[in-house]
Parts: structure tokens; C-alpha cells; sequence
């Protein structure tokens, strides 16, 4: 009698990936930022992927401006900088003693903690939405795939990890050096760094973590839109050197140092 | 896969955390400190000649008035302002009718008199010829004691009236003496040679004149040949000044010239000293003192013109001094409290400069105007709160040393340091916010230029 042919057993059925919690996804973006943008991509859209960035970010912000400004370095840089705007031109000559005294005052290390302070926290969650905004639009124009604005807002809030990071390293640096142009970047090679000089600025735009998050933010757009890599780093990086450049030669770049 | 996915994310969070670690370490024992920019200087010698800067007026050094004696309408007036007189040159003829009339009545009376005095030494001449004659026939018994009497009494009558209208007659001359120099007075001539420099009458205008009071003022006479600068002094620079001392003079109108002048008064008290705002304890003017200063050069000065004058107070000769800038005042550290004006770069107080004047006593006018403006006094016997000092910051390789000074006089660049500084040092003279504020006492510094300047090639100096 023949024996009953064995069943054999169904091939084994993939094993799926077990969801990435939200402390997992911001602590992966560091080291596999491919892996975060792909589960991204077809999880549904949740408002933390972008807030809880935005809120790190501006919570490192606030402290590294606190920090900052309470070097008496610093102080000195921003009091040297401050005699040189007033003494230049014809603004100087028209001021009175009376409003020069105003301008000091508002240039004191309590004025310029509370003004660094908030611009740091607004400036986080402006740059989420700002460049939430830039990869919808860069998937769309240039890509030409339809991607959602929350999904892009989602891969620009988890990109910003590497910001909130490079906050934390170039409070280290600026405290170590004691100069405000002291961030991870070519800036680190100027002696004396002048936030007036466009050229200073530049290297400071040649920052290790601007150049990490363009990157992350590159992966993510190609994840979302389905597009090679370089195709999407293409447009990324040339939008990002396109708005650097403007924001020294413009001037706006000098105030934001 | 999955392995080398997690080998991934340890060699980056390792990367990451050891980098936070390394930059977190250094930032936390690494102390940072502030290098202030900052210029410097050499104490040097030289001369040094203190100078109290002044402003008045030219006036002439002789100038009189014209007040007339007497009033009276102004009937002639041959002067005009700007013009030259000699002495005894007619000015000014006030009518003289009224005062001729008056000597005219004088003389009348003065001839009444006279006549009255005749009469009285005719009488006298009667009365004794009638006294000899009755005094004969009495001592005679040939008349009685009263007739007698009587001639006598007459004769005594006689004598006393002869000698009242002596009197009367030299009163009468004397009112006609007054009477004449009332009217002489109704001609003024010029007291001294000089220039008409104010004319205040005119030409019919009357004038009032006494002997007691000064009247109308009809014209100021001024010699301009020699003026003199009246300058006004605040009462902490008028001690400083004394009769000879030399001054250099600058009037507004002779803007490309500088005069030279010698002082030559000093006002004892002040100008309002007089006035009821003086001896108001509530009076809001600066005390200002006189001090008159003769110009030695002839020019065309006209009363009134502005000057400034700085006046030469009292100079050093080969003195150690170093720049205005870099003397300001710190708060004593509580070691140099205790030590009672030792100081920390002390050097014996230099003995090859020569004071002028013969003046080395501590001066009163020395306080320096940079930085914090406060009494410049170390106080030896308060034991309260403790008063700012002058200091200066002598560079000591990178850091700066916060020294004690002694500081004398001071022109218009340098102080004279009378101790605590010796000759060479190098100390830091700019800048201003550095040296007022942010200088303390082992404070980092780099050498560079001021705030606002640039080095040679548009950069900032970055020798250090």
C-alpha cells in the first residue's frame, strides 16, 4: 500500500516588519534614514512624525541660544560687532546719544538670550513647514509625482533629527572655541570669523549636518515619490545651494548667524 | 540584512555618542574667557605744561567814563565814537546860561558884602573915635559910668560887625567860587589821550550831573593801545592762577593768529560776589572769578571782541607720562586696601623731573574725565566704603596687570604718573569700553585695532 503523499509544508510566509515605533523612527533616521522614509511611505500620515522633531528641535534651539549668549566670548563678539554697525555709515552720524543707548540696551545678553530664544524655537517649526513644503513642490514640478503634503511634512520633520543634533554639536563647539562662527563646518578654519563677510558665511553654509539633513531629505523624497535617489538629490541639493546662496548675498544670512 | 542593518545603526550612534561625549568633556572643563581687543602705548617721558582754558572778553586796560558835574542841555559835542582825543581836547559844552546866571548873582552878593563890610568898619571908626573921646572926659569924672558904658557897648558893637562882614565876604567869595566852577564844569575836556570808544549822547540831549552821584554816562575813552584779555574762571581752576603766568590767546576775530598774554589780576572774589544771587544758598550759577591778562602784541582789537584764553599753570620737565585715555578708576581690591598705598608696580617716584612753579603738592584739579567720572582720592583714614582709585593696565604678556597710580598734572594728551609706572612699560592706552568697562585684572587681551578700523589690507590686525 502506498503511503499518502506528505504534504509539504507551504513555503513560510514573510514575517512583516513590525512597525517602527516613533522613538525608533527618530533614532533610525541617523543610520538608516532609507529604511524610516520606506515604512513612511506606505504607513498612514501621523502628525508626530513632524511635531515631535519641531519640539526637539526648538527645545535644543531655546537652550543652545540660553547657552550661547551667556559666553562672555560671545558677548564680546556681539558688543564688537554692534560698535562697528553703529560707527559705520551715515546712521551712526544721525543717532543720538539717547538712541544709541536704546540700541545697546537692546543688544544686552538678556535682550539677545530672549530674541535667540524664540527665534530658534519659531525657526524650527518654520523650517519643518518650510521645507515640508519645498519637497511637495520639488515632487510635483520636477518630479512630477503627486505626493501628499503631509507625507513630504512628515519626511522634512524627521530629517530635522539631524538638526537637533547638529544644534547640540555646534553649542559644544561655540562653547569650547568661544566664537559664534564656531559651527561643524569650514567656518571652523576662518580665525576670525566676521558674519559681515560673504565669504565667511559661505563656509558657514558648508555645515556637516546641513549637507547630512539635504541628504536624508534627498532619501526621503525618492522614497515617497518612487524616483531613483540622484534624480531626487539632484533637485534637492540644487534647491538647497540655490537658497543659501540667496540668503548670504541677500544679507538675510548675517542676521540668522 | 537585518544584520548589517543593525551593525549600521550602532557604528553611527557610536560615531554620535562619542563625538557628544569628546565635544560635551571639553566644552564642560575648558573655562573660555573673553579676549578683548586692545591698543597699547610705552610710559614715556617728556614735558608736560598744564593749561586752564578760559573765555572773556578784550577790553582796554585804561578805560574812563564822562559823567558831567553838572546838568544841563549838551550845546556842543565836536566828538564822535572811533575818534582819537588827546588830553585837554573838548568833548562835550553843556549850556552854561543857567550856571552864569548863578555866578553873575554870586557876584553881587560878594559886592554886597564888600559894601556891607565897609559900612561896618565906618561905623567901627565913628564908634572908636566917640569911645576914646567920652573914655577921656569919664577918667576926667567930667561924664557918668553909663554914658561911658554906653560909648563902650557901641565900640564892642562896632568891632563885631566889622568882623561879621569879613565873614560875609568871604562867604560871598566862596559862593562865587563855587558858582565859577559850576559853570568851568559845563566844559569837559578829555582826561588822557585815547580813542572815543562809546558815545552814548547826542547832540541837545540833556544830561544829568552831581557831584555826589555819577550821572549820564555822555562817552567812554578808551587807550587801545594797550588791551587786555577779561576772562572768567570757575572757582576749581582759579587757584591754579597767579599773577606772571604766561597764556596764548585766540580772538574769534583774528582766527589764524595766536596772541600771547601775561596774567597780570586776579580776582580775590568772585563776580556776583556782590549781587543778592551770591548770598542765596539757592543759586543756580557756576561761581566765576576775573582773571585779566595783558595782550603783548598790537593789533586792532576793539573793546568786546571774544578770546579764548589758555593759560600756562604749571609744567613738568622730563615727567613720566603716559595718555589721557589710559587712566581711568577701578573699585580697590581689599589687598590693596590693607596695604595702605603700597602698590603693585611700585617704583620710586621719578627724581629727574622738574616741577615748575615749585608746586609738588598733591593737585586739586587731577581727577581724570574718562571712564567712570568719580573722586580720585585714596582715602588712608576711611574705614567705610572703600572710594575708586586711578589705575592703569600695564600688559603683561597676554593679560593685562590692573596698577595703582599716582597721577599729577595733565594737558591736553598725557597725564604725569607720580608713581607706580616706570619708564617703558607697556600699557594699554584704547579701547574707550575696554579700559572704562570690561579691563580687570588679569583679564586676557590681544593687540588690534580700535572698533570700527580696519589694518593695512581691509582686514582686522590679527598680530597678537
Amino acid at each position: 500500500m502506498e503511503e499518502p503523499p506528505l504534504e509539504q509544508d507551504a513555503p513560510p510566509k514573510p514575517v512583516p516588519r513590525p512597525k517602527m515605533s516613533l522613538a525608533a523612527r527618530l533614532l533610525n533616521v541617523f543610520a538608516i534614514p532609507g529604511q524610516v522614509f520606506g515604512e513612511l511611505a506606505t504607513s498612514p500620515s501621523a502628525v508626530s512624525n513632524w511635531l515631535v522633531p519641531a519640539v526637539l528641535a526648538a527645545i535644543v534651539g531655546v537652550l543652545s541660544a540660553l547657552v550661547i549668549f551667556s559666553q562672555p566670548a560671545v558677548q564680546k563678539q556681539f558688543r564688537e560687532r554692534q560698535d562697528k554697525l553703529l560707527q559705520q555709515g551715515s546712521t551712526a552720524a544721525k543717532m543720538t546719544a539717547q538712541e544709541r543707548a536704546v540700541v545697546e540696551r537692546m543688544t544686552s545678553p538678556p535682550v539677545l538670550k530672549a530674541v535667540g530664544s524664540a527665534g530658534a524655537a519659531i525657526g524650527s517649526f518654520g523650517n519643518v513647514l518650510w521645507w515640508g513644503f519645498i519637497l511637495w513642490f520639488l515632487a510635483r514640478s520636477l518630479l512630477r509625482v503627486q505626493v501628499s503634503f503631509a507625507k513630504a511634512l512628515e519626511v522634512a520633520g524627521l530629517a530635522m533629527m539631524i538638526n537637533v543634533l547638529g544644534g547640540i554639536v555646534a553649542m559644544l563647539l561655540i562653547v569650547h572655541v568661544g566664537r559664534v562662527g564656531a559651527t561643524p563646518s569650514l567656518a571652523l578654519l576662518v580665525k576670525d570669523f566676521d558674519a559681515t563677510r560673504k565669504g565667511d558665511l559661505f563656509a558657514a553654509a558648508a555645515n556637516v549636518f546641513s549637507v547630512w539633513v539635504v541628504l536624508v531629505r534627498s532619501i526621503g523624497l525618492a522614497k515617497l515619490a518612487g524616483v531613483p535617489y540622484l534624480r531626487a538629490a539632484w533637485a534637492v541639493f540644487t534647491f538647497w545651494i540655490l537658497e543659501q546662496s540667496f540668503l548670504i548675498l541677500s544679507g538675510i544670512g548675517q542676521w540668522a548667524m | 540584512m537585518a544584520k548589517s542593518t543593525k551593525r549600521r545603526r550602532i557604528v553611527v550612534f557610536s560615531i554620535i555618542g562619542l563625538v557628544l561625549a569628546g565635544l560635551g568633556a571639553v566644552a564642560f572643563f575648558r573655562k573660555r574667557e573673553a579676549v578683548i581687543t586692545v591698543q597699547t602705548e610705552k610710559v614715556t617721558r617728556r614735558d608736560i605744561t598744564e593749561k586752564v582754558v578760559a573765555n572773556g572778553k578784550i577790553q582796554p586796560v585804561l578805560q574812563v567814563k564822562i559823567n558831567p558835574e553838572v546838568s544841563g542841555e549838551i550845546i556842543d559835542l565836536p566828538v564822535k565814537e572811533g575818534q582819537s582825543v588827546r588830553k585837554g581836547d573838548l568833548l562835550v559844552k553843556i549850556k552854561p546860561d543857567f550856571y552864569l546866571a548863578q555866578l553873575h548873582q554870586c557876584d553881587a552878593g560878594y559886592e554886597s558884602a564888600l559894601a556891607g563890610k565897609a559900612q561896618a568898619e565906618a561905623n567901627l571908626e565913628k564908634a572908636e573915635a566917640d569911645f576914646k573921646r567920652n573914655k577921656d572926659l569919664w577918667e576926667h569924672k567930667l561924664l557918668s559910668e553909663s554914658d561911658f558904658i554906653g560909648f563902650k557897648a557901641a565900640f564892642d558893637v562896632s568891632k563885631a560887625q566889622v568882623e561879621s562882614a569879613l565873614h560875609q565876604v568871604e562867604s560871598a567869595k566862596a559862593t562865587v567860587a563855587s558858582a565859577q566852577d559850576s559853570l568851568d564844569k559845563t566844559t569837559i575836556v578829555s582826561p588822557m589821550t585815547g580813542t572815543i570808544s562809546k558815545l552814548n549822547s547826542r547832540l541837545g540831549e540833556r544830561v544829568l550831573g552831581t557831584v555826589q552821584n555819577v550821572g549820564t554816562e555822555i562817552m567812554t575813552i578808551s587807550d587801545l593801545n594797550e588791551m587786555e584779555a577779561r576772562v572768567d574762571l570757575g572757582e576749581n581752576d582759579i587757584v591754579l592762577i597767579a599773577p606772571g603766568q604766561t597764556a596764548q590767546l585766540e580772538v574769534d576775530a583774528f582766527k589764524d593768529r595766536k596772541f600771547t598774554g601775561t596774567v597780570t589780576e586776579v580776582a580775590d572774589s568772585s563776580n556776583d560776589s556782590s549781587s543778592l544771587a551770591a548770598t542765596s544758598s539757592t543759586s543756580q550759577e557756576a561761581t566765576k572769578f576775573q582773571v585779566r591778562i595783558r595782550v603783548q602784541e598790537k593789533e586792532q582789537f576793539k573793546p568786546g571782541m571774544s578770546v579764548t584764553a589758555e593759560i600756562s599753570t604749571r609744567f613738568r620737565t622730563n615727567a613720566l607720562t603716559v595718555p589721557i585715555a589710559s587712566v581711568t578708576t577701578r573699585m580697590p581690591k581689599e589687598k590693596d586696601k590693607k596695604k595702605d598705598g603700597k602698590l603693585a608696580l611700585a617704583d620710586p617716584p621719578a627724581t629727574n623731573s622738574v616741577a615748575g612753579n615749585n608746586d609738588d603738592q598733591s593737585c586739586t584739579n587731577c581727577a581724570p574725565t574718562n571712564g567712570v567720572a568719580m573722586e580720585a582720592k585714596t582715602d588712608k583714614k576711611s574705614k567705610g566704603a572703600a572710594k575708586p582709585i586711578e589705575v592703569v593696565f600695564v600688559k603683561d604678556g597676554e593679560r593685562v596687570k590692573m596698577v595703582p597710580v599716582k597721577i599729577g598734572i595733565s594737558d591736553d594728551n598725557y597725564w604725569e604718573i607720580t608713581d607706580g609706572l616706570k619708564e617703558g612699560l607697556e600699557i594699554i592706552s584704547g579701547g574707550y569700553r575696554a579700559i572704562s568697562r570690561d579691563l580687570e585684572d588679569g583679564k586676557k587681551v590681544k593687540i588690534g585695532p580700535p572698533a570700527g578700523e580696519k589694518g593695512k589690507d581691509g582686514e582686522p590686525d590679527k598680530k597678537d
